[in-house]
C-alpha cells in the first residue's frame, strides 16, 4: 500500500513538472505574474510529493517490508533501525530519490524565496530547475523505480552490504547529494544571466551561499568518504584514486576554483566568462559523477555494475553541456570584462594562477579517469592509469596551490611590486626553512618532496596567522581600539576573509595529514602464534589469542593485544571479524590506536588452528588525525564565512564604474 | 608586447608545465585492461605491461599460505581460467561462495603463466545489480 | 489498487493542483500589467553601505600594505565624492528638511576634511619614506 503511495507520488510530481514547466514557460511568453505564481506553487507541489514519496519508502524500510524489492535487497529483519533508515541511499533506485528529494526541496525553496532584486532572473532560473526536476523524476519514475515489488514472498531480507555499516557510510552519501545537487542553483542562476544578458554579479551574489554551502557538504562528504574507506576497508590509506572516488573530488577541485575566482568578479568584474564557464564544468561534473557510478563503463570497485541508465545519464549529461556552452558563446559579447590585468604581480593575477592549478589539477584527474574509455574507444584497448600517476600529477600541483595560497593573501590588488611581496612574506619563509630542514634531517631517508611539504604547509600557516595578527594592530591603530576589541572586530566585520582563512589552515592540516600518511607508510604483515610479538616503529603488540563475542546478532572474534612503547604500556588495540548473520564471508574492522603523532593501524587478516596462529597486518600512519581535525577547521571556518548576519554579506568592490 | 598577451602567454607556460607533467607521469604509469582470455591466449604481448583484469574467483582455488603471506586463487572469465599469485593478505570477500568479482592490478608472468597482483579489489557486493536485472 | 491509496492520492493530486491553480485564478491584478521600477530606498541604502564599505576596506587594505600608494589614492579620490553623493540623494530623497541640509553640509564638510587631513598624513609618510 505504501509502495503503491510511494509511486503514485512520484509521478503526480513528475505530471506538476512537466505542467509547472509550460506554465513557466508561459509566464515568460506572456509577463503574467500569475503564471510566475503558480509554477513557483508548482514547485512547492512537487517538493511535498517527493518528500512524500520518500517518507514511504523510509516507512517500508523500517517496517522491513519485503514486498518490496528495494527493501528485501538492502535491509534484513536484524538490521539496526538506523541502518535500516541508511539503506534509503544504499542502492541506485533510493540513491537516485535521494537526488530527487533534494533537488526538489532546493528548488522549492529557490523559487519561494522572496528576492526582489532576482526578479527578471527568476522565471529562467526556475525554468533550468524544472528542467532538472522532470530528468531526475523520470529517472527515478521509469527507469529506477524504488518501489518495485519483489515478486514473491520472502521472510527476510538480504540485508545490508556490511562495508555500508558503518556511521561514515550514513553521512557520507547524504552529504556527498547535497553538495553534488547544490551546484544546481548557482548553475540556473548563472543560466538564466546568460539568457537575460544580466552582465553584472547579481548571479553570483544571490548564489554565494549556495555555492558555498554545497562546497561545504562536498568537503564533508569526501572527507567522510575517506573516513569510511579508512576505518572500513581496512588497506591502510583512506584514498585510492578510484574513479567514483574521482567523481565526487572533481567538481570539487572546480568549485574551489569558482568560489575564488567570483570573488574577483564581485571585486572588479574581471573573469565573467571564465566563471561562467566554471560553474557550468561544475555542474557538469556533478552529473559526470552519477553517469560514473551508475554506468559501470569504467572499472571501479565502488560503481553500482552495467545498466542502461548509464546512457540516459549521458544523454541528460550532453544535452546540458551542449546546452550551457552554446549559451555561453553565443552570449560571450555581452560578457565582456570590465576592466583588465593592471599588473602581472596583483592579487587578481594570482587568482588567476590558482585558478589555473586547480583547474588543470581537475584536468588531470579527469583525463586519468576517463582515459580507459577514451583509449578503448579511439585504440580499440582500455589504458589504464594507476595511482601512481595521479600521484605523480595532482600532488605536486596540488602541493603549488598550498603554496600559491600562503602568497595570495599578501599579494595586493590592482598593483603589486615584486619588494613588497618579498617583504610581507619575508619572515613566514624564513620561519619555514627549519621545518623543511628538521623533517628532512630527523627522517634521513633522503627524500626531498615531504620534508617540502611540510615546510610549504608552515609557510602558508604562518603568513595566514601574519595576516590576522597585523590585521589586528592595524585595526586597533585605526580605530584606537584594545587589541581584543580591535580582532574581534577584525574578524566578525569580514567574516568571508577570516572564515576563508580559518578553512585555508583546515587544508593546510589536511595536506599534513596527507603528505605525512602518503609520505612516510610504515607496514609490515605478520603470522605470530600466541605469545609472539610484532614491532613495528617503537610499537611492540603480543598476540594473545582469539576471543569471541556476541554485538547485537553478529558475531564477533577479536584478537585483544596490549600495545607496548618505550616500555610503557599504552593501551590495546582490538582488531576483528565480524560475522553477519546474512553474509558467509566476516568483515574486516580495523582497530585504530591515534594520537595527534601517529595512528596504529592494526588489521586482523586471518587466522588457523583455532586462532593459535594469526596474520596480523600493521600500519603507522603518520598525523592521521590532523586530516579529521583540519575537516572540523575547514567546517567551522565555512560556516563562520556564510552565517547570516553582518559581516557576511559581500564585500567592497574596487571597481571605477559606478555599480 | 601588450599586457594580455604576456599574460596569455605566462599562463600557458604553467599549461604546458602541467602538461608535460601529466604526458610523463603518464607514460610511467599506464596500463592496458585486458581480459583473462587475452591474457591466457596471448600473454607474451603484455609480458612487460602493467595491466588491470577483472574476472570472477573460484572460491575453491584460493589458498592461502600464512607463512609467507601470500595468496594464491584463480579468476575466470567464463571461458579462460587464469592463476592468479598476490603477495599480501586475503581480502575481504574473496572467497566468497558465490565467486567475488575482483579487480587485479599487476603484470602477467607469461613463461609461469601466472598473474602477479600488485593489488586485488573485490566488488561491492550488494551492488551487483546488474547481475540480477 | 487499495482505496486508502486512491484517497490518499486524490489529496496529494488536490494539494498540486491547489498549489498550481490557486494563482491562475487570481484576477490580474493592476500591477502586473504595468510593473512599475523599482526605486526603493532599499537600493540606495544598499549602494550607501557598499560604498561605505568599500571606503574602509580601501583604508584597510592601503594599511596592510595590500594596495599600492597610487591605487589607494586614485581609489579614495573616487569612491569619497561618490559617499557624498548617495548621502546627498538620500537627502533629497527624504525631502530637504532644513535640519537635513544642515546635517548633510555637516557631513560634507566633516568628509572633505578627513580626506584633506588623510591625504596631508599620506604626503608626510610618503615624505618620510622616501628619506628613510
Amino acid at each position: 500500500m505504501m509502495a503503491d503511495l510511494g509511486f503514485l507520488a512520484l509521478v503526480i510530481a513528475l505530471l506538476v513538472a512537466v505542467l509547472s514547466f509550460v506554465i513557466q514557460v508561459l509566464s515568460i511568453k506572456t509577463g503574467d505574474k500569475r503564471f510566475m505564481e503558480s509554477a513557483r506553487g508548482g514547485m512547492g507541489a512537487i517538493a511535498i510529493l517527493v518528500s512524500v514519496s520518500s517518507a514511504a519508502l523510509l516507512y517500508l524500510l523500517v517496517t522491513s517490508d519485503f514486498s518490496v524489492l528495494y527493501v528485501y535487497r538492502y535491509t534484513s529483519l536484524s538490521l539496526s533501525l538506523l541502518y535500516k533508515l541508511s539503506a534509503f541511499w544504499a542502492g541506485n533506485a533510493g540513491s537516485l530519490l535521494l537526488w530527487a528529494l533534494v533537488l526538489s526541496i532546493y528548488s522549492a525553496i529557490v523559487a519561494n524565496s522572496k528576492q526582489e532584486q532576482n526578479k527578471k532572473l527568476m522565471p529562467y532560473v526556475n525554468l533550468v530547475l524544472l528542467i532538472n526536476n522532470i530528468f531526475f523524476l523520470l529517472a527515478v519514475t521509469f527507469f529506477a523505480n524504488p518501489f518495485a515489488p519483489t515478486g514473491g514472498a520472502v521472510m527476510d531480507g538480504r540485508g545490508l552490504n556490511p562495508m555500508l555499516q558503518n556511521p561514515g557510510m550514513i553521512i557520507h552519501p547524504i552529504t556527498v547529494f547535497l553538495g553534488y545537487v547544490g551546484f544546481v542553483v548557482p548553475f540556473a542562476f548563472a543560466m538564466a544571466a546568460l539568457i537575460t544578458k544580466d552582465s553584472g554579479d547579481l548571479w553570483i551574489k544571490s548564489t554565494r551561499r549556495w555555492t558555498v554551502l554545497a562546497w561545504l557538504f562536498l568537503s564533508i562528504g569526501n572527507l567522510y568518504g575517506a573516513q569510511w574507506a579508512y576505518t572500513e576497508l581496512g588497506w591502510g590509506g583512506f584514498w585510492a584514486w578510484d574513479p567514483v572516488e574521482n567523481a565526487s573530488f572533481l567538481p570539487w577541485l572546480t568549485a574551489t576554483a569558482f568560489i575564488h575566482s567570483v570573488m574577483i568578479q564581485e571585486r572588479k568584474g574581471m573573469f565573467k566568462i571564465w566563471n561562467m564557464a566554471l560553474i557550468i564544468v561544475t555542474y557538469i561534473l556533478t552529473l559526470f559523477g552519477t553517469y560514473i557510478v551508475r554506468s559501470g563503463v569504467i572499472t571501479s570497485v565502488h560503481a553500482f555494475g552495467v545498466s542502461q541508465q548509464g546512457n540516459l545519464f549521458l544523454g541528460f549529461l550532453t544535452l546540458m553541456l551542449f546546452a550551457s556552452v552554446g549559451l555561453l558563446i553565443w552570449r560571450s559579447d555581452t560578457f565582456k570584462e570590465e576592466k583588465e590585468f593592471e599588473s602581472y604581480l596583483s592579487r587578481e593575477s594570482s587568482f588567476l594562477l590558482n585558478n589555473l592549478f586547480l583547474v588543470g589539477a581537475a584536468f588531470a584527474v579527469f583525463w586519468g579517469t576517463i582515459f580507459p574509455l577514451v583509449s578503448n574507444w579511439v585504440k580499440g584497448v582500455a589504458v589504464t592509469v594507476g595511482p601512481p600517476f595521479f600521484n605523480q600529477v595532482a600532488g605536486p600541483i596540488l602541493f603549488t596551490t598550498l603554496f600559491l595560497m600562503g602568497i595570495c593573501p599578501v599579494i595586493a590588488w590592482q598593483k603589486s611590486n615584486f619588494k613588497k611581496l618579498v617583504k610581507s612574506i619575508l619572515w613566514p619563509f624564513i620561519s619555514s626553512l627549519p621545518v623543511v630542514a628538521a623533517v628532512y634531517f630527523v627522517k634521513g631517508d633522503g627524500q626531498i618532496w615531504q620534508p617540502l611539504v611540510f615546510g610549504i604547509a608552515a609557510f602558508t600557516a604562518l603568513v595566514h596567522l601574519k595576516e590576522i595578527i597585523k590585521g589586528t594592530l592595524v585595526r586597533s591603530k585605526i580605530r584606537g581600539d584594545s587589541l581584543f576589541q580591535a580582532f574581534w572586530g577584525l574578524v566578525s566585520k569580514n567574516r568571508r576573509r577570516y572564515g576563508g582563512y580559518l578553512v585555508h589552515l583546515g587544508t593546510v592540516l589536511i595536506a599534513l595529514a596527507i603528505v605525512g600518511t602518503m609520505g612516510y607508510p610504515t607496514e609490515t604483515t605478520k603470522t605470530v602464534q600466541i605469545g609472539e610479538t610484532i614491532e613495528i616503529g617503537g610499537y611492540t603488540l603480543t598476540y594473545q589469542g582469539l576471543q569471541e563475542k556476541m554485538f547485537e546478532n553478529k558475531g564477533i572474534v577479536y584478537a585483544e593485544m596490549p600495545v607496548v612503547k618505550d616500555g610503557k604500556l599504552l593501551g590495546s588495540v582490538a582488531p576483528e571479524k565480524v560475522f553477519y548473520p546474512e553474509f558467509e564471508q566476516p568483515t574486516t574492522e580495523v582497530s585504530i590506536m591515534g594520537g595527534f603523532k601517529e595512528d596504529l593501524y592494526v588489521v586482523l587478516s586471518s587466522w588457523s588452528q583455532g586462532g593459535e596462529i594469526a596474520t596480523i597486518k600493521i600500519n603507522i600512519n603518520p598525523l592521521m588525525a590532523w586530516m579529521w581535525i583540519g575537516g572540523y577547521l575547514l567546517i567551522i571556518g565555512t560556516l563562520f564565512a556564510v552565517w547570516p548576519g553582518r559581516g557576511s554579506r559581500l564585500g567592497p568592490r574596487y571597481k571605477s564604474r559606478p555599480a | 608586447m601588450s599586457k594580455k598577451l604576456k599574460m596569455t602567454l605566462g599562463a600557458l607556460v604553467i599549461v604546458a608545465a602541467m602538461g608535460y607533467l601529466m604526458i610523463t607521469s603518464f607514460s610511467s604509469s599506464a596500463g592496458f585492461q585486458v581480459s583473462i582470455s587475452d591474457l591466457v591466449e596471448k600473454g607474451s604481448k603484455f609480458q612487460d605491461d602493467y595491466l588491470l583484469v577483472e574476472g570472477k574467483v573460484l572460491p575453491e582455488t584460493v589458498v592461502w599460505d600464512s607463512t609467507n603471506i601470500k595468496v594464491e586463487f584463480v579468476v575466470t572469465d567464463g571461458v579462460n581460467q587464469m592463476p592468479v599469485l598476490f603477495n599480501d593478505v586475503v581480502p575481504d570477500n574473496l572467497d566468497h561462495e558465490d565467486g567475488a568479482e575482483a579487480i587485479l592490478r599487476g603484470k602477467y608472468d607469461h613463461d609461469g603463466g601466472i598473474f602477479r597482483a600488485d593489488s586485488v579489489e573485490t566488488r561491492c557486493p550488494s551492488k551487483y545489480e546488474a547481475a540480477e536485472d | 489498487m487499495d482505496p486508502v491509496v486512491i484517497v490518499a492520492g486524490l489529496i496529494l493530486l488536490g494539494i498540486s493542483v491547489y498549489l498550481v491553480g490557486v494563482p491562475l485564478l487570481k484576477p490580474l491584478a493592476e500591477e502586473t500589467k504595468t510593473a512599475k521600477p523599482a526605486v526603493s530606498t532599499v537600493n540606495t541604502e544598499e549602494a550607501k553601505e557598499i560604498i561605505f564599505a568599500t571606503l574602509a576596506e580601501i583604508e584597510f587594505d592601503y594599511q596592510m600594505g595590500k594596495l599600492a600608494e597610487e591605487d589607494y589614492l586614485k581609489l579614495k579620490g573616487e569612491y569619497q565624492p561618490r559617499a557624498i553623493q548617495v548621502l546627498r540623494s538620500q537627502a533629497k530623497a527624504k525631502g530637504d528638511s532644513p535640519q537635513f541640509v544642515k546635517d548633510r553640509a555637516a557631513i560634507e564638510a566633516e568628509l572633505e576634511k578627513e580626506l584633506e587631513q588623510e591625504l596631508a598624513q599620506i604626503r608626510k609618510d610618503l615624505q618620510k619614506s622616501r628619506e628613510g
